[in-house]
């Protein structure tokens, strides 16, 4: 964690007022299942009604005070932005009513409790909440390769940043021309507001180099395009 | 026993030759409803498959394709023409420019000549000047000559007066023209300085236009080659709507498929619903309470799984107990249950938490019976004597992620799988030696992330090396999902995307292995034996299974004749792992031989699953229980008769 508030630190002396500095970190709602395992945690959310009801406040209050604290360390550091990943959270793993009842009160409550741009990453499909996701206070909403970036764009409005969605594993097999082609279809299906980019780290280092510069050719003759319009 | 039910021969059976007889018809039954499911699943798969046909055709239907292909042609044919209309355009104007400059220069020209003769006119007018000065001094000194000669000198006076008056008169006029000269002068040369600009501005323009024509040059030839794109897309358009048109091929045949399913299903119920009402009026009084009590066990498992309640399993477990209902029964209706949920979240992705509180429930279940199973000491139910598939399960070397692995265990085991979960972080040899170890036919390796997911490959080799090259081994966890080729990039048999896709992944898995499987060593002490132990035992058992088969024969076949045509359908049932499926036993060799009726059955039996025969052979003379793992239908059959 030292070392992570040093990167960060080293980053803004360099690049601060010129790059975006992005710092991440697990969310409260997600922490639990980080240390415990997710079965479990999905145990005691699901089936351990009593001991989740009589220790899950201890542990949410410990979580948010633990995340709190270190996002704003990240801010103290020289972040712009604070992704908070919330994989525990995600349609891929939870119902929606249990999503409204257990994790998006924590959610609100760790917005409110952090001051600074904060991201959201909810690791698996977020469309499926994505109209509850719409009055978080965030600034930018992290994607996965499942979900449509437009519908995202439609119900998030014009005003949040939307951060993905491409298919970091697809990179492997596809050819420049359709990396680029799939680049620019997501590009003009967001709109402005965009930024092209995987959701979570692992782009294999297998991904050829023509198409890592397709990506980047999409970007750059996209933003030319709009440039051009406006 | 007092004889209940007559024949239409007026022949009595006996209480025993009765539950024999319901015996065979609870199989015939199970057999059918085993059909029932399956064809259920072939009509549920089909209409998922029809479903993505509608929505494949939907997202891009010929038409679409034929109109954005039109619309593509007309535009570059639009474009082509614009192009043409510029380039000529721009000839034209570049053919103007050069006659505007022309003119220009002409017009130049003749303004450098006016230039010219107004100086020349200046000057000549300054010589004028120059004479009319030296007239002035020649007619002033002309006076004083006359003005000294006196009265002789009067009339020169009077003409140099004269002259010297005319040069005067001459010096006014060129100073006038002079002066109007000047006037002249200054908008000729402001004109000059002008169309010398303008001379400067036509060269940039000329320049300009030039490069336009350059430009419309360059616009035509890439307008050639954005045609010849144009004419690519079209034939890809064709290729395309030639696709679409397989599509709606095969989406008629989908619709026959499903014609021919409903059918199926419908008659498969009928006579299933026969075969139940068959064994029914042979079933004994106590049995068919026992039945009622399974089937009702059952709802109630079905129903805290739809209303997620584990709660109501425990109090079914618990009135189960009370009513003294056999375990392994209960667990066939527990697989039951399971396969219907299962059927109905085929072609679903649904969120984890789901199939966690549904198996959850189920697992409730399992642990409870199969622990009161095993302090039964019941022999093995023909839950156990059926090819019941075997999983191995793990997370690939370095995987901690257990959840999927755990949940998918969960489905299998209530799906009556025999399943061997090895935990997390599970190096290949382990895999390949489990396997070997327990008879395998499929392993499945868990991976949450793309460098744990590598290791498959590698597992693939492992157990061709080891002769295990008809184990499936199937995959799960993101990366499968996210990149749909890994799969076959990394030779995996396929992706269990849920624990409904797992589950029948491995079924059609096993049953693909089925023909040359080998589970006797199953029946030894589980370590593994070479292959010429393997082919000892293999010859042992053949000789026990043929001995059994002779007893289940002796004891069965006269039953088999007098049951008719049931018995027919019965006897084309494997009489050793009571599969409708099975290849075949080569202990049913020699009960065929000894069939006198003849069967279908053939001798290419590979089907060499053995466990348990014993038990059966004594079940069968005595009444087994017996109960349809695979029916999702209400088929009644699970009593100990």
């Amino acid at each position: 964690m030292r070392h992570t508030l040093e990167a960060a630190a080293e980053l803004a002396r360099r690049y601060k007022g010129e790059r975006l500095i992005v710092g991440a970190l697990i969310g409260p709602f997600s922490l639990p299942s980080m240390l415990m395992g997710m079965g479990k945690a999905l145990a005691l959310l699901i089936h351990h009604r009593d001991a989740y009801e009589r220790y899950y406040p201890l542990l949410r209050e410990r979580m948010m005070d633990y995340t709190t604290r270190w996002a704003r360390d990240l801010f103290r550091a020289g972040c712009d932005l604070v992704v908070v990943a919330e994989g525990m959270a995600s349609a891929t793993l939870l119902q929606e009513e249990t999503f409204c009842r257990e994790a998006l009160p924590v959610l609100n409550e760790f917005c409110e409790r952090v001051d600074g741009l904060l991201g959201l990453e909810m690791v698996g499909d977020a469309m499926p909440f994505m109209h509850h996701l719409r009055t978080l206070p965030v600034a930018a909403m992290l994607i996965g390769s499942s979900d449509p970036v437009g519908e995202v764009r439609q119900v998030l409005g014009a005003e949040k940043l939307i951060v993905g969605n491409v298919n970091n594993l697809q990179l492997l097999h596809w050819e420049p021309e359709r990396v680029e082609f799939e680049a620019r279809r997501a590009i003009a299906a967001a709109g402005p507001g965009f930024a092209l980019c995987n959701q979570g780290p692992e782009i294999p280092w297998h991904v050829s180099d023509e198409n890592i510069e397709a990506l980047v050719r999409a970007a750059v003759r996209s933003f030319s395009k709009s440039q051009a319009a406006a | 026993m007092t004889v209940v039910y007559k024949r239409s021969d007026e022949r009595e059976l006996s209480g025993e030759n009765r539950g024999k007889l319901a015996t065979i018809f609870a199989e015939l039954a199970h057999g059918l409803h085993q059909h029932l499911a399956l064809s259920r699943d072939v009509a549920a798969s089909n209409a998922v498959l029809l479903e993505l046909l509608d929505r494949a055709q939907a997202t891009a239907g010929a038409s679409g394709f034929a109109r954005v292909t039109e619309q593509l042609v007309a535009t570059n044919s639009q474009l082509h023409e614009h192009t043409q209309q510029v380039m000529s355009g721009v000839d034209t104007a570049v053919v103007a420019f050069d006659e505007f400059g022309e003119t220009l220069q002409r017009f130049e020209e003749e303004f450098l000549r006016l230039s010219s003769s107004t100086e020349q006119i200046t000057k000549t007018i300054k010589q004028i000047n120059q004479i009319a000065f030296q007239a002035n001094i020649l007619a002033l000194n002309a006076r004083v000559e006359a003005a000294r000669l006196g009265q002789e000198g009067a009339g020169f006076s009077v003409v140099a007066e004269e002259v010297g008056s005319m040069a005067g008169r001459v010096r006014e006029m060129s100073e006038q023209i002079q002066a109007e000269i000047a006037l002249v002068r200054e908008p000729l040369e402001q004109s000059l300085a002008q169309l010398e600009a303008n001379r400067e501005t036509m060269a940039r323009a000329r320049d300009a236009i030039g490069s336009l024509a350059e430009t419309a040059h360059g616009i035509v030839s890439e307008a050639k080659e954005l045609d010849d794109v144009t004419g690519q897309v079209e034939q890809i358009a064709y290729r395309q709507v030639g696709l679409q048109d397989h599509l709606e091929r095969v989406g008629r045949h989908g619709k026959w498929i499903e014609q021919s399913a409903s059918v199926l299903v419908e008659d498969m119920g009928k006579t299933s619903a026969l075969a139940d009402r068959l064994w029914e009026s042979a079933m004994p009084e106590a049995a068919r309470v026992e039945v009622d009590s399974l089937q009702s066990f059952e709802d109630v498992v079905l129903r805290a799984v739809v209303e997620d309640r584990p709660a109501l399993v425990e109090g079914a477990l618990q009135k189960a107990r009370e009513e003294g209902l056999s375990a392994r029964d209960l667990l066939q209706r527990v697989g039951r249950a399971a396969e219907q949920v299962q059927l109905k979240q085929l072609g679903q992705e649904l969120p984890t938490e789901t199939y966690f509180r549904n198996y959850f429930v189920f697992q409730c279940a399992v642990e409870e019976l199969e622990a009161r199973l095993e302090a039964e000491s019941e022999s093995p139910s023909i839950l156990h004597l059926q090819q019941r598939p075997v999983v191995v399960l793990g997370n690939a070397y370095e995987d901690h992620h257990d959840l999927g692995r755990r949940m998918v265990a969960m489905a299998m085991r209530a799906q009556g799988f025999e399943v061997v979960d090895l935990g997390l972080s599970v190096a290949n040899e382990r895999f390949v030696e489990t396997a070997a170890r327990v008879g395998a036919d499929v392993i499945g390796v868990s991976s949450l992330l793309l460098h744990t997911a590598k290791w498959i490959p590698e597992l693939k080799r492992d157990l061709v090396r080891n002769g295990m090259e008809r184990v499936g081994v199937i995959a799960g966890g993101a990366p499968f999902l996210v990149d749909p080729h890994l799969c076959e990039r990394f030779g995996a048999d396929g992706v269990g995307r849920s624990p409904a896709d797992a589950i029948r992944l491995v079924r059609h898995l096993a049953a693909r292995r089925k023909g040359r499987r080998t589970n006797f060593s199953r029946c030894q002490s589980g370590r593994s034996r070479s292959r010429a132990g393997h082919a000892r035992a293999l010859a042992a058992g053949r000789a026990f299974a043929r001995r059994a088969a002779q007893t289940i024969f002796r004891r069965t076949d006269s039953l088999g004749r007098r049951a008719g045509g049931f018995g027919r359908a019965l006897w084309r049932r494997c009489r050793i792992c009571l599969s409708p499926y099975c290849a075949g036993h080569d202990a049913l060799g020699s009960w065929a031989r000894f069939s006198r009726r003849g069967t279908s059955l053939g001798q290419s039996h590979g089907h060499k699953f053995l466990r348990g025969h014993s038990q059966f052979a004594a079940a069968a003379g005595g009444g087994p229980s017996l109960y349809a793992p695979y029916a999702g239908s209400r088929c009644r059959i699970g009593a100990a008769l």
